[in-house]
């Protein structure tokens, strides 16, 4: 390896190396606060070195890894989102007298499984990152075994994605089967390859199919939704929002490498396979947002709400122009932007109000949350209408990149389902905004513990970020180009 | 139709084959060390199939990684478990040795096969041909998929820190 891909290669360096010095450093003294503080040194030093490199050549280490721009944008989205989920573990960890080294190991091994992830550019380096994620989001989901859930929701989510990995596997044999070469890119000196036509091949779309199933598990699309609920509402709250950001987001970005990869190198998508995965995102956005109708938990409606999210997102990968890929990318990675900030905008609320049993919060304890505490309410409300895309929030210029993309490529099944699914969800989304402003907000409810300076420059923050990318769009949307 | 494969083919479905009827005995076996009977027949099968395949070195990791290390210690886990009540009440009682006629049908079943492609001159020399060594395999391993390896042991080691953490006794005030 030389000196180039060594930079290239830092960050991922950095979080291993970070996980073994942690594994020593509870060798070698167990504390609290030097475990949390050491993995959040850990985590901005990858920040610093993702963010250094944004910008810079582009480059293959070894055959199993390419590193680019946008491989390290969405780096830097999950390492952000991982320091947050950090900060407030570190509230809640802080007042056991059980020192929680292993949280802190497992949230690094979850950060590295994402990171290897988006850089990945072959599918044994894809199923292992996939395989760090989901083992280490296991032991994460069901860390709290005294909470009700922690050990179903663990259980649930364990052999889920355990059979969701056997059928992507499956996929990738089928796909290894026709092409030859586990590399997402495959170099033209294999023979084969480049004559490979899509006309009569069924093993190739049926490889496809699997492969974009095991990962649809993960991104909880249709079929495969059933988990995303339970687990949301059985891990606690940091843990949860992990499992919304970090996977989803890492998972999403190497399933749009690998598809862009496929189009380019096999002329297209297969008919079928194109009406496969635009039923499977029709029936998230629609199901999703039709079955957090009824839901009173907030957890269970940000779950269903997420399911129509990585729905609305299924459009980017239906867009098999290689024309196009640039404009994918830069909708991709601004959606993501708003989608996960609004999600750790709504999850530090949850955090914030959740009691000292850390039980579930449901709509009713926000009841009058504007009159007790207008801040977090004020990090709600952007944080809703960003999800459901009203304008001046970021969610909706991310909305309005997608519309663009489905409008130009005249997908209108797609495009309709997109509009039902808003309008359906403006039907619990404002509801909960209009919880916060009830008058009648049960009185003998106090919030006794106040926030500390901390959480509140935290809060104040996110509010800004939601709102000035909603503003000034072009300061991320710029920038994005670039790449 | 079945006239037409060759021999190795023919082999190699019917071990196929065996690895698909063991493991359905595994899943619909109501007493588990019973189960792993037929669990130890699957992974052999399967091992005979990579070595068809021509590839003796992972026909051999098969057989000792899972067939021998994983399901000992898999015996010895469920033997350890003490399971008392559940055990004898749900799990029907031994039957004398007639338990053991399905998995030894299957496992001498194995057996034929292989000595069947070992005394075939024709087979041997087809296998022979195309076949990927253990030097091969550490090469591939510590040469272009070195960083494979690598997330492998990290991939490892979040399964060893998550099964500790559930595993570990419930009070431990005081112990940190």
């Amino acid at each position: 390896m030389d000196s180039q891909t060594i930079i290239a290669f830092l960050p991922q360096l950095i979080l291993a190396a970070g996980t073994v010095g942690a594994l020593l450093l509870v060798a070698w003294r167990r504390s609290q606060r030097m475990i949390a503080y050491f993995t959040l040194v850990t985590l901005l030093l990858t920040l610093v070195s993702t963010f250094n490199g944004i910008g810079q050549l582009t480059t293959a280490v070894t055959q199993l890894f390419y590193v680019d721009d946008y491989g390290r944008f969405a780096l830097l989205l999950i390492l952000l989102v991982s320091i947050c989920s950090l900060f407030l573990s570190m509230q809640r960890l802080s007042t056991d007298v059980e020192v929680h080294d292993e949280y802190y190991l497992l949230m690094l091994l979850t950060v590295l499984g994402g990171s290897i992830l988006v850089i990945s550019d072959h599918f044994a380096s894809l199923f292992l990152g996939f395989e760090l994620l989901s083992i280490s989001l296991v032991g994460l989901v069901g860390y709290f075994r005294q909470q009700q859930y922690s050990v179903e929701s663990s259980f649930k989510y364990l052999i889920l994605s355990a059979s969701a990995s056997s059928f992507m596997l499956l996929g990738i044999a089928f796909i290894y089967a026709q092409t030859g070469t586990l590399s997402f890119s495959p170099s033209a000196d294999i023979t084969g390859v480049s004559s490979l036509s899509l006309a009569n091949n069924y093993l190739l779309p049926l490889g496809f199919i699997l492969f974009f199933s095991g990962m649809a598990f993960k991104l909880s699309l249709v079929p495969f939704h059933y988990w995303t609920p339970d687990v949301y509402q059985g891990a606690s709250t940091p843990v949860t929002l992990l499992v919304a950001t970090v996977s989803k987001c890492a998972i999403f970005v190497v399933l749009l490498k690998c598809c862009f990869a496929y189009y380019q190198h096999y002329m297209g998508l297969h008919e079928q396979v194109f009406n496969v995965i635009a039923a499977v995102a029709i029936l998230s956005m629609i199901l999703g947002n039709s079955l957090a109708l009824k839901q009173q938990s907030i957890k269970r409606i940000l779950a269903y709400s997420s399911i129509a999210h990585m729905g609305y997102l299924l459009i980017i990968v239906l867009l098999n122009q290689v024309h196009a890929i640039e404009m994918a990318w830069q909708s991709t990675l601004f959606y993501l932007t708003t989608y996960l900030i609004a999600c750790v905008s709504i999850f530090t609320v949850i955090c914030l109000s959740e009691g000292e049993q850390h039980q579930d919060v449901n709509l009713a304890d926000w009841q009058g949350l504007f009159w007790h505490r207008p801040l977090l309410a004020s990090l709600v409300i952007v944080a809703v209408l960003s999800f459901a895309g009203i304008p001046l929030t970021a969610g909706f210029i991310g909305k309005f990149y997608l519309i663009n993309l489905a409008a130009n490529q005249a997908m209108w099944p797609l495009l309709a389902a997109l509009i039902i699914g808003s309008g359906v969800a403006l039907a619990y989304y404002l509801p909960m905004v209009f919880t916060l402003f009830t008058e009648q907000g049960q009185s003998d409810k106090k919030y006794d513990h106040l926030l500390s300076f901390g959480h509140r420059s935290m809060v104040s923050l996110f509010i800004v970020l939601g709102l000035l990318l909603g503003i000034f769009p072009d300061v991320l949307g710029h920038w994005l180009l670039e790449f | 139709m079945i006239g037409q494969l060759s021999p190795i083919a023919l082999l190699f479905y019917l071990a196929g084959l065996v690895a698909i009827v063991a493991s359905l005995k595994v899943i619909t076996q109501k007493n588990t060390v019973h189960a792993l009977l037929y669990l130890v027949v699957s992974l052999l099968a399967v091992a005979v199939c990579f070595y068809l395949m021509g590839a003796p070195f992972a026909a051999g990791l098969e057989v000792i990684v899972y067939a021998g290390a994983i399901l000992i210690l898999f015996v010895f886990a469920i033997m350890m478990f003490g399971l008392k009540q559940d055990e004898t009440r749900y799990a029907p009682q031994n039957q004398g040795l007639s338990i053991w006629l399905g998995p030894c049908l299957l496992a001498v079943l194995l057996l034929i096969e292989i000595l069947v492609s070992l005394d075939n001159a024709d087979i041997q020399q087809q296998l022979s041909s195309s076949v990927v060594t253990s030097k091969q395999v550490g090469i591939l391993l510590y040469g272009p998929y070195l960083l494979a390896v690598e997330i492998a042991s990290f991939l490892l080691l979040a399964g060893l820190v998550a099964g500790y953490h559930f595993a570990k006794p419930d009070n431990q005030r005081g112990h940190l």
